[in-house]
């Protein structure tokens, strides 16, 4: 009996836990969705962002586009590290507030996907454009000797 | 491409050779005869020389530069020194699970080894064809996803002139390309060779525990028999995972620039989620060992382990999470999840069935015991379990279900933070239990000394935080107000020296300390005052003679060193973000000065080097003055009058001209009670120097604790003392 008291009481605290961390969880928006009213001034957490447009590094300032939805650009500014690998064209994690008297988004965190051994896309399933410009083992064009 | 071929081949005969095996198990059993049981057992070495073979191939494809195959050539180059190439092996999904298979072959042999003399035993000779059948069943599985998945693919002529093309690779005289596309830069690193085959000894060990298990439910042969032999195995299991887990946090910490080693993402909690059902098991094993309780309750957790392997599999090459890391997509997830379907329906079946069988004979008498200490522990440990694997697919059951879009990245810590003290708590205080009733007066003695050993530790520990100027405010070290209750729900947030998490935390570590030392004391003084030993040989017969119970206990020592390197580290971290510098400039950090002294950039590739380097050298001194806050360019310039130069740095990034990538490579100074860590992200055509500092105290007890850890197991493990369960009795 006592262990099932005890039991009960453990699993109604872990209960309450997940409860708190539920309605306390943070909502994911699209880019596009940043300017909403109802997202202003909110911690947001931005799903499809990627990033246009680098102003400068220290502080990070940049602008990014929805991946999915070609046209609204938003600036972010952050006081974070630049993250690994970070370029144009690159698809970022944003976590922070809007900010809109600097009408812009204020990021606490930025994060960029870190290329997986389990990636999805093969080079030699999808021969990409590259342009071997800077190719250092085999110089010039396609040479079959 | 003909060693690719007839490694192919190979697979497909260890396929076959599955299905010969499981066939020879079965009529052994149906016709009762040995020498088919035997002759099965005999295949499994074949089976593993089929699988190493196979493999074998592969890494000769990579290490001899086989291009056409379109796996090596996504993977490889010809630059790549040797040892990387051999790792190629798993760097992508189709050789990973080639390897995977070829490990399972080998932990399927060793049990067929091991039978050579547990067949000795009545239930042994009983349990071995149902074992051989569950073990064929998985391999069988591996055997042909892996088939279908096919590493050993060549390219089409046609696809192999295209690349050549677009990719600017020369063909030789045969039409064969001579270099490949190159490894993922982020796996370029000495970990990349060292963590996933660690990792993956320990994921695949579980097949071991769980085939003894489903055997066991097949044979009813439920006795205690199968769960001593199990023990052994699940300590292998657990060793290698515990190993492949901290490792895993180690690479990250070395690669990733971000100055940390665990971020709850899916693919670390892939293989947390059986280390804590494994855990579990190592405890309430013992349970059943001595008072006959929980035998349904350990069989679960083992079949649980093993099925939660294959769900962290599943979930780190399906893409049903999202995670930082990018995942495969493709049919690969759809079959893991038959799979996976097919495990739990067969396990739980057979549970079903023999549940009459499960009743132990024993019941708990009190609370006060080793057993109820144990069995919270178990409690608690699948708690963990639970909460992380829920939290893991938190954003897709909000998405899936709710149709809403959420995220709570703070959960994880939020939930597991006060299980994780429970769970030190109740290994600080298992030791001063007793099996089955301990007098309170007893428990009053046992922990008496620890305890309050633990008091005035702490105590000292917040009188050092006050000279070190550590200590925050009243309100910021105890929750006084309800704004504090609230926060503690978040312990990151928490000031560093908050009683939650840092004080009860490093108070509970020291805590298992202290009631291991006495425990150990105890039984010395036991020894000396009976036996009339002397000091050493009291400690050295009392470990020896009882060496699972010690090595346990040093593997509680290990993580509570480990605890207080992970709490040190993260909560007293000292960090100076994006610091913008030239040659010359220098950034304080706490008391450190750090200066790029060189910038050069090597824009050329060489062998084992694959990649351009922009590297910047640091100086790293010591400014004697006691102002922690940091300080930027001239202002820290002034602030140094007597410099001690502590360290040179270089740190890197590169540049992957075939990936046409960056990727930065961190420079660590470790010292004993800190480490000094400089990411160099990003420099501009300007000569700026984007740079990172991290001070990240006691990173050393992370390795201390995992060496403890591992040491204590291994001594546990070994078979000294007690039974030579499983062998020849």
């Amino acid at each position: 009996m006592k262990f099932f008291l005890i039991a009960a009481t453990f699993l109604s605290a872990l209960v309450a836990l997940i409860w708190v961390g539920i309605a306390s969880a943070i909502p994911v928006v699209s880019v596009a969705e940043l300017g909403a009213p109802e997202v202003v001034g909110t911690e947001v957490e931005v799903k499809d962002g990627q990033v246009q447009l680098i102003h400068s590094f220290a502080p990070l300032v940049f602008t990014v586009s929805s991946r999915n939805v070609k046209g609204q650009l938003v600036v972010v500014e952050s006081p974070r590290s630049v993250p690994e690998n970070f370029k144009p064209g690159i698809d970022v994690g944003l976590r922070g507030t809007f900010d809109r008297q600097k009408n812009r988004f204020v990021a606490s965190v930025v994060t960029t996907k870190c290329p997986s051994k389990y990636e999805a896309s093969k080079d030699a399933k999808e021969a990409g454009p590259y342009t071997g410009s800077q190719q250092a083992a085999a110089p010039g064009a396609t040479q079959i000797r | 491409m003909e060693i690719l071929n007839f490694g192919r081949q190979l697979l497909l005969l260890a396929t076959g050779l599955t299905v010969v095996i499981f066939l020879l198990s079965l009529l052994g059993l149906c016709l009762k005869d040995r020498r088919f049981v035997v002759s099965a057992r005999t295949g499994f070495y074949a089976l593993l020389a089929l699988t190493g073979g196979s493999a074998g191939c592969l890494v000769h494809g990579f290490v001899n530069g086989v291009y056409d195959c379109e796996y090596i050539y996504n993977y490889s180059e010809k630059l790549l020194p040797t040892g990387f190439k051999i790792a190629c092996l798993w760097a992508g999904l189709d050789g990973s699970l080639l390897f995977w298979t070829f490990l399972v072959t080998l932990y399927s042999a060793a049990l067929a080894f091991q039978h050579r003399w547990s067949s000795r035993h009545p239930t042994g000779r009983r349990l071995e064809p149902y074992v051989y059948l569950v073990l064929t069943s998985v391999i069988f599985f591996f055997c042909l996803v892996t088939y279908q998945e096919n590493p050993f693919e060549s390219m089409t002529f046609e696809k192999r002139l295209q690349l050549a093309s677009s990719h600017n690779i020369a063909m030789d005289s045969l039409g064969s390309l001579t270099d490949g596309s190159g490894l993922n830069q982020q796996l370029v690193n000495y970990w990349f060779v060292i963590h996933p085959p660690v990792l993956y000894l320990g994921f695949t060990a579980w097949t071991v525990p769980f085939a003894l298990a489903l055997a066991a439910l097949l044979a009813g042969e439920l006795g205690d028999y199968w769960i001593r032999v199990v023990r052994r195995w699940t300590m292998v299991a657990w060793i290698f995972l515990t190993s492949g887990i901290i490792l895993g946090g180690l690479w990250a910490y070395r690669q990733l620039g971000w100055g940390g080693y665990w971020a709850w993402d899916p693919v670390e909690n892939a293989s947390f989620l059986p280390w804590c059902t494994g855990t579990a098991f190592l405890h309430s094993i013992m349970i059943q060992e001595r008072r006959d309780m929980l035998k349904a309750w350990n069989l679960l957790l083992i079949l649980t382990s093993f099925f939660l392997t294959i769900v962290g599999t599943w979930m780190t090459r399906s893409g049903v999470v999202d995670s930082i890391h990018a995942f495969a997509g493709g049919d690969i997830g759809t079959k893991f999840q038959y799979f996976l379907f097919a495990i739990a329906a067969v396990s739980l079946l057979l549970f079903a069935f023999r549940l009459r069988q499960l009743r132990g004979t024993s019941r708990l008498e009190s609370m006060l015991s080793r057993e109820s200490a144990f069995f919270l522990n178990n409690w608690i440990l699948v708690l963990i379990a639970a909460v992380v694997f829920f939290l893991s697919f938190y954003d897709k059951i909000s998405h899936d279900y709710f149709g809403k879009d959420l995220k709570n990245p703070g959960l994880f810590n939020m939930l597991t933070t006060p299980l994780f003290a429970m769970l030190l708590f109740l290994t600080a205080v298992g030791p001063c239990l007793g099996w089955v009733k301990t007098s309170r007066e007893k428990l009053r003695a046992n922990l008496l000394w620890p305890l309050a050993a633990s008091c005035v530790f702490v105590g000292l520990l917040y009188l050092f935080f006050s000279l070190r100027g550590l200590l925050g405010t009243w309100g910021e070290v105890l929750p006084l107000s309800w704004v504090a209750w609230s926060k503690l729900l978040r312990p990151e947030s928490q000031h560093p020296s908050a009683f939650y998490p840092t004080g009860v935390f490093l108070g509970l570590s020291f805590f298992i300390v202290s009631t291991v030392t006495f425990e150990f004391l105890r039984g010395m003084k036991s020894r000396m005052l009976d036996r009339k030993e002397d000091i050493l040989t009291a400690f050295f017969n009392l470990v020896v003679r009882q060496n699972r119970r010690y090595g346990g206990y040093v593997v509680h020592i290990g993580i509570a060193i480990l605890t207080t390197g992970i709490i040190a580290s993260s909560m007293f971290k000292v960090k100076e973000e994006n610091a913008k510098l030239v040659v010359g400039e220098s950034v304080k950090v706490g008391p450190y000065e750090v200066t790029p002294t060189q910038k050069t950039l090597v824009s050329e590739v060489r062998p084992g080097e694959p990649y351009w380097r922009d590297e910047v050298k640091f100086q790293v001194t010591r400014v004697p003055a006691q102002a922690l806050p940091v300080a930027h360019g001239a202002e820290a310039a002034k602030a140094s009058a007597h410099r001690e130069i502590v360290a040179e740095l270089d740190t890197e990034r590169r540049f992957y001209p075939k990936k046409q990538e960056w990727i930065s490579e961190v420079s660590i100074h470790r010292k004993l009670l800190e480490d000094i860590y400089i990411y160099y992200p990003m420099g501009d055509e300007q000569g700026n120097i984007y740079v990172t500092v991290f001070l990240n105290p006691l990173m050393m007890l992370i390795y201390l604790g995992w060496f403890t850890m591992i040491g204590g197991a291994l001594f546990a493990a070994i078979p000294i003392s007690g039974s030579k369960v499983g062998l020849s009795e």
